[in-house]
């Protein structure tokens, strides 16, 4: 229970945050003001300004759109790609299983940042492109997923049961077999966020992702690289961000984890 | 033992093929001419049908898949569009610097995992457990970037006791190059201890409970030697496949740690290639690092298999 609330209050604070970027009178993003380049923190600036005069305090809260987005945009298409798959896969089983976990194991053999990066050289950069490579590379975790758990879903009682009923292969999986897999899925939905937030940061980082003026936490951190000696604080308070936004999505994760499992509940 | 290496090797040969296919064919759809990207716009017509028919364009894609998969196992990796020169020796170049990085970085994750995950178990429900769990909860977390980049600020910056990145090779100056490569080997290597932290102290628990180990206490052993000759080696075997595992991570990781310590190895090369479109360059080096990867995983499989018999006869 500690790491779900943990894991809710900070993706929260998050959320909150990035919708406060809109709501509140944070100064513009993306407002340039070359009286005050690489000011240090202070009551005006309180996370202080990048080499443009940019405030800081408002492009990270910004940022959270990008790095909420890439999670929610890439456990999207990977779950419209792995689920039924994995689905079909596992409960088919014969050839058909056997070719696409094949091809599942292919896939999953590239480094997953570098299958990333080759499918943003296809489709171009930009923060949507990098969201869609990110949630491509990531399909074949949940095909496996949803595959092993169709499996073990496959031969228990209840499903026999509605078989024996006579309902149709497609009323088992929806009514009997996709209802028991949620907890699963859920749980890998919020480990894939973590990873994909890291994933966009890592690849705004190297210029694949969002494109300046816009803010992204990875973006940010490059820029912050060139002023190090100067202006320190660019580069602290962005990778800040991203660490609270992936250790909310791993807490969350852990502790749905736990929710759906009692005996581990059990044992604290 | 050989029955099983012959049966890894040929399921290892199925994925390097459709892994081979894969990138090839990704890289077919990208969008530009390679023979305008040479050229310029400018080019006449003839001339990009000339550097076409050099480049082997004007054939179809299957045929030209055939050449290309023939030359990688010869290894001929074709030409570098931008910097005419053989891919093959472009890695050659580049490939030390990122071996040794992921080398360094897969000790030095070693060195904090083994005694933080073995101690966290030994002291289970300690304050000690507790605070390396919460840490490694905290390494999991950071982007290795990030910490790439505090660690240049504190030790280069501040501290002024390392280089902020570049490199020279370790024929030159073997200190140097140490130096060189401790903060990003550093970086990428506490994320991994993290995993392999979390990993090796669940694992102990999970041996530590076993009937064997109260075997040996009884008969009277020693605290460490129940440790020692007893639990420790069953428990590296899951956490061996865990580090197959991350080596994948390490390689991945390695694209972007280079960038932010402007180190010249395989994953600089790379993004220079992406930035330049070069696409021969790309399939080279996409190829060539997952192979690298795939290779490491059949090693540590073995290995595995070598560690407990149990798998040699699933």
């Amino acid at each position: 229970m500690r790491s779900l609330v943990l894991g809710a209050v900070l993706l929260g604070a998050v959320i909150l945050g990035t919708i406060c970027s809109w709501l509140l009178p944070f100064p513009d993003p993306l407002a340039m003001d070359v009286t005050e380049r690489l000011a240090p923190p202070s009551w005006r600036h309180p996370l202080g300004t990048d080499q443009y005069g940019r405030d800081l305090l408002s492009r990270i809260l910004r940022g959270g759109a990008i790095a909420l987005g890439a999670s929610i945009v890439s456990i999207g298409i990977a779950s419209l790609i792995g689920i039924p798959i994995g689905f079909a896969a596992g409960l088919s089983g014969g050839a058909f299983d056997e070719i696409t976990m094949r091809f599942m194991d292919a896939l999953q053999a590239f480094p997953s940042i570098l299958l990333a990066i080759t499918i943003v050289t296809i489709m171009g950069p930009g923060p949507l492109n990098a969201m869609v490579a990110i949630g491509l590379v990531n399909g074949p975790v949940f095909a496996r997923l949803t595959r092993s758990v169709a499996l073990s879903l496959k031969g228990r009682d209840f499903v026999l049961a509605a078989e024996a009923l006579g309902a149709s292969r497609m009323r088992i999986l929806l009514y009997h077999i996709f209802p028991n897999s949620l907890s699963y899925l859920l749980v890998q939905a919020s480990i894939g966020a973590s990873t994909a937030v890291l994933a966009e940061a890592s690849l705004s980082y190297i210029g694949l992702g969002t494109q300046p003026p816009n803010p992204s936490w990875g973006r940010m951190l490059e820029e912050a690289r060139l002023f190090l000696d100067v202006a320190p604080w660019m580069a602290i308070f962005p990778g800040f961000a991203i660490f609270l936004t992936v250790l909310g999505f791993n807490f969350l994760g852990d502790g749905l984890r736990d929710l759906m499992d009692p005996w581990r509940r059990s044992r604290g | 033992m050989l029955k099983y290496i012959v049966r890894r090797m040929i399921s290892l040969l199925i994925i390097l093929w459709l892994v081979s296919f894969l990138t090839f064919f990704l890289l077919q759809v990208i969008p530009g001419d390679p023979a305008q990207l040479i050229l310029g716009i400018e080019a006449s017509p003839e001339a990009l049908d000339s550097i076409r028919a050099h480049l082997g364009l004007d054939k179809p894609w299957p045929l030209r898949y055939l050449y290309w998969l023939a030359g990688m196992l010869r290894g001929d990796m074709g030409i570098s569009i931008r910097l005419e020169r053989p891919v093959s020796s472009l890695i050659a170049e580049r490939l030390p610097v990122t071996l040794s990085l992921a080398i360094m970085a897969m000790l030095i994750a070693l060195a904090i995992a083994f005694p933080a995950g073995i101690f966290a178990a030994i002291k289970w429900s300690s304050p000690l457990d507790y605070f390396i769990l919460f840490v490694s909860q905290l390494g999991i977390a950071i982007p290795s970037f990030w910490i790439g980049i505090l660690l240049i600020l504190a030790f280069s910056l501040y501290l002024r006791i390392l280089p902020t990145g570049g490199f020279v090779s370790w024929g030159e100056n073997p200190l140097g190059a140490f130096r060189h490569l401790i903060l990003p080997a550093t970086s990428l290597g506490v994320v991994t201890a993290a995993f392999l932290t979390r990993m090796l102290r669940s694992s102990m628990l999970e041996v530590l409970s076993q009937a064997y180990i109260t075997t040996a206490k009884a008969k009277g052993l020693k605290r460490y030697q129940v440790i020692l000759r007893h639990a420790i080696k069953n428990a590296l075997i899951p956490v061996a496949t865990l580090a197959g595992v991350q080596i994948g991570f390490l390689m991945g990781g390695s694209i972007v740690i280079e960038q932010v310590f402007a180190l010249p190895g395989l994953g600089r090369l790379l993004l220079s290639a992406v930035y330049s479109r070069d696409i021969p360059l790309i399939q080279g080096l996409v190829m060539f690092m997952t192979t690298m990867v795939v290779a490491s995983n059949l090693l540590v499989d073995i290995l595995y298999a070598y560690l407990d018999p149990r798998i040699r006869f699933e």
